[in-house]
């Protein structure tokens, strides 16, 4: 409760969250595929995160305004698209850093160092492996992932809810860091 | 060897249209739209014997035939792409390399089951793979083989990829339809099943993605065809099949292995071939300890009992294991099975999904308690304190998931116990309680 009494709070960005025309052009072929208007909740979500993460004068985060803007396009209430949004992993429902990078820590990884992995990337970027989060300069949000299909190619992480990085050795993971780092220098 | 999902799959385009059409791709799907009855398909997939690879193992063809022929309400093929289970990642593979034959796989499903309308739902984590399956949905609608009108029938089928966004839990059935309608993905009570009250309470068919991918096979060279791989004994008059475990199964094999990845085999070859032939054995010239059979949920077996077993699910249920979603984990004799079990609950703690008490407290519970034991602060009772967590969870609850970490909890406390004990009996004192 706590959790959503503070996300939900006022908006973070200047100007409140309206989905582009090119969302609404998304959403209305979305709104063809149910039968019902609330299935398109969970790609609406995604549409409404893509848009936010591409603007960079936006926090990287699915605010208050955002969830309203959701819950107005499919006729929901935005404390319904908050719950639901909470629900699962990949929806910004807390800050996120430049980079989202996700380490799994499941059973097969860990067979072969992906904790390891982990421990060294959260302190080659200065957060705490108990926790994870995102580092003091907003560059890296770090958490444990669990199995994301990459077993046979472990360990392995996943960036920016997007390209997983597989066969990791410690020296890969630096190259990618350093990579990182120049890109948001 | 009969390889029926990745006989291709080493081509550079192996993903695309112009490949699939060349190796004979959608030629299945001409031939169940124009020539066959719905009732016919099914004939034939129940006599290839598949069974569901998504877990289960339940027969497809007889799951095909609980969809009520005719229904008032609109019915509905749900493909199951989210693929979470620790240890496994073959779906993966076929979205990659043979995306056409899960929509060819599709469009069958779905004149069998009378389906206008088929979703696949693919896990959030697979940005890149939707992509894949995005540009082979667009090449094989231009091309006519997906879309309302299919060869010249003046029927058809729209097939929809929905993404979900990170919850292993939207892998069960039931919790993969409240995902699907736009809710939190808890599982749901069952019954009603989802034959009769699926997807907006209509009537739904849930098959996973390797299941789905072996129709068109099966189509095109016949049910008795595919039931010829793999092993089948008839029961005696009147009962079931002694052994019932035919097809080819793609086979996950990670952990210490010195050649992990996806291998389709077929059915019956032992565990050791699976291992020593296709993995190159255990890595670093280590020898075996245990293997995980089929995904982290299925109970642990030790090295002689594996290598004494065949890949059937007769033979993972004589060994009170289950062959699950064929991930397959090599566990090397330097592992210790403590910090490997912390490992696997703390994963059951992260995906319950909250809805039942004795799941929620529970598998929570049993991580901190194996934390506790991994770290050297276990306390002499602990064991039974595990033991009586996982009696008060399976079986008290909404789905199976809790079930997936007591299972497995107890075969690691069962086969390797000595190092329980030695953990819980090294550890210090750590004031009164
Ligand atoms: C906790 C849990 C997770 C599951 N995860 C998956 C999954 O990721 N993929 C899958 O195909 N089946 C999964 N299943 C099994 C499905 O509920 C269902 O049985 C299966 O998709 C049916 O398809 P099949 O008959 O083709 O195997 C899971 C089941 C449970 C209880
Ligand atoms: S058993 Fe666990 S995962 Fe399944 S419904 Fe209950 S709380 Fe959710
Ligand atoms: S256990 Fe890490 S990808 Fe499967």
């Amino acid at each position: 409760m706590t959790e959503a009494a503070t996300t939900l709070g006022p908006p973070s960005a200047p100007t409140p969250f309206a989905f582009s025309e090119a969302s609404w052009t998304r959403i209305r072929k979305l709104l063809t595929r149910y039968p019902q208007q609330q299935a398109a909740l969970l790609p609406v979500l995604w549409v409404a995160q893509e848009q936010v993460d591409a603007d960079a004068s936006r926090p990287r985060q699915l605010t208050a305004d955002v969830i309203k803007a959701v819950a107005d396009a499919l006729g929901l209430a935005p404390a319904y698209v908050w719950g639901v949004a909470t629900f699962y992993t990949m929806y910004f429902t807390q800050p996120v850093g430049k980079h989202l990078v996700e380490v799994c820590t499941s059973v097969a990884c860990c067979l072969v160092g992906g904790e390891e992995i982990y421990q060294r990337l959260c302190q080659r970027v200065g957060i705490d492996p108990a926790s994870g989060g995102t580092s003091a300069d907003g560059r890296f949000t770090v958490r444990r992932a669990e199995c994301l299909a990459a077993c046979g190619y472990a360990p392995m992480l996943q960036l920016d809810n997007g390209a997983f990085h597989e066969n990791l050795t410690e020296e890969k993971l630096d190259a990618l860091i350093d990579s990182l780092r120049e890109a948001t220098a | 060897m009969t390889k029926v999902l990745t006989a291709h799959v080493d081509h550079p385009d192996s993903h695309r249209l112009a490949h699939y059409r060349s190796v004979g791709g959608y030629e299945a799907a001409r031939k169940a739209w124009t020539s066959m009855a719905p009732a016919e398909i099914i004939g034939e997939v129940r006599a290839s014997g598949l069974r569901g690879r998504g877990g289960a193992g339940f027969p497809t063809g007889m799951k095909w035939g609980f969809i009520p022929v005719s229904s008032p309400k609109p019915k509905y093929l749900v493909i199951n792409a989210d693929e979470s289970e620790p240890g496994t990642f073959k779906d993966r593979l076929l979205i990659e390399r043979n995306p056409h034959a899960v929509l060819e796989g599709v469009v069958i499903g779905a004149r069998a089951i009378g389906a206008k309308r088929a979703y696949i739902y693919i896990r959030g984590e697979f940005a890149t793979q939707v992509k894949v399956l995005e540009q082979a949905l667009v090449e094989a609608e231009e091309a006519g083989f997906v879309g309302p009108d299919l060869f010249g029938t003046g029927e058809g089928v729209e097939i929809v990829i929905h993404r979900g966004a990170g919850a292993y839990i939207c892998g069960e059935e039931t919790a993969l339809l409240n995902s699907l309608e736009g809710r939190r993905g808890y599982p749901r009570l069952k019954p009603p099943f989802p034959a009769t009250n699926g997807a907006w309470d209509c009537p739904t068919c849930v098959n996973n993605v390797e299941t789905i991918a072996a129709i068109p096979w099966i189509i095109t060279h016949g049910g008795a065809a595919y039931s010829q791989i793999g092993v089948f004994e008839p029961g005696e008059e009147g009962k079931p099949p002694k052994v019932d475990s035919r097809g080819t199964r793609l086979m996950c094999l990670s952990g210490h292995v010195a050649r992990p990845g996806v291998y389709e085999v077929p059915l019956g070859i032992s565990f050791r071939e699976l291992i020593e032939d296709y993995g190159g054995g255990v890595w670093k010239g280590r020898k075996l300890k245990a293997i995980i059979p089929g995904g982290s949920s299925t109970p642990v077996i030790t090295a002689d009992e594996a290598m004494d077993a065949v890949l059937t699910y007769e033979d993972c249920a004589r060994l009170k294991t289950m062959f699950g979603s064929g991930g397959l984990m090599v566990i090397d004799d330097e592992t210790c099975m403590v910090s490997l079990l912390t490992v696997l609950l703390r994963f059951y703690a992260h995906e319950s999904c909250g809805q039942c008490s004795p799941c929620r407290e529970g598998t929570d519970w049993l991580y901190q308690v194996l934390v506790r034991i991994r770290d050297g602060k276990g306390r002499p009772d602990d064991l039974q304190t595990i033991r009586d967590l996982c009696v008060n969870m399976e079986g008290r609850t909404v789905c199976p998931l809790a079930a997936a970490a007591t299972m497995p909890t107890i075969s690691y406390l069962t086969k390797f116990l000595p190092e329980f004990e030695a953990k819980v009996s090294a550890a210090q004192p750590v004031g009164v309680h």
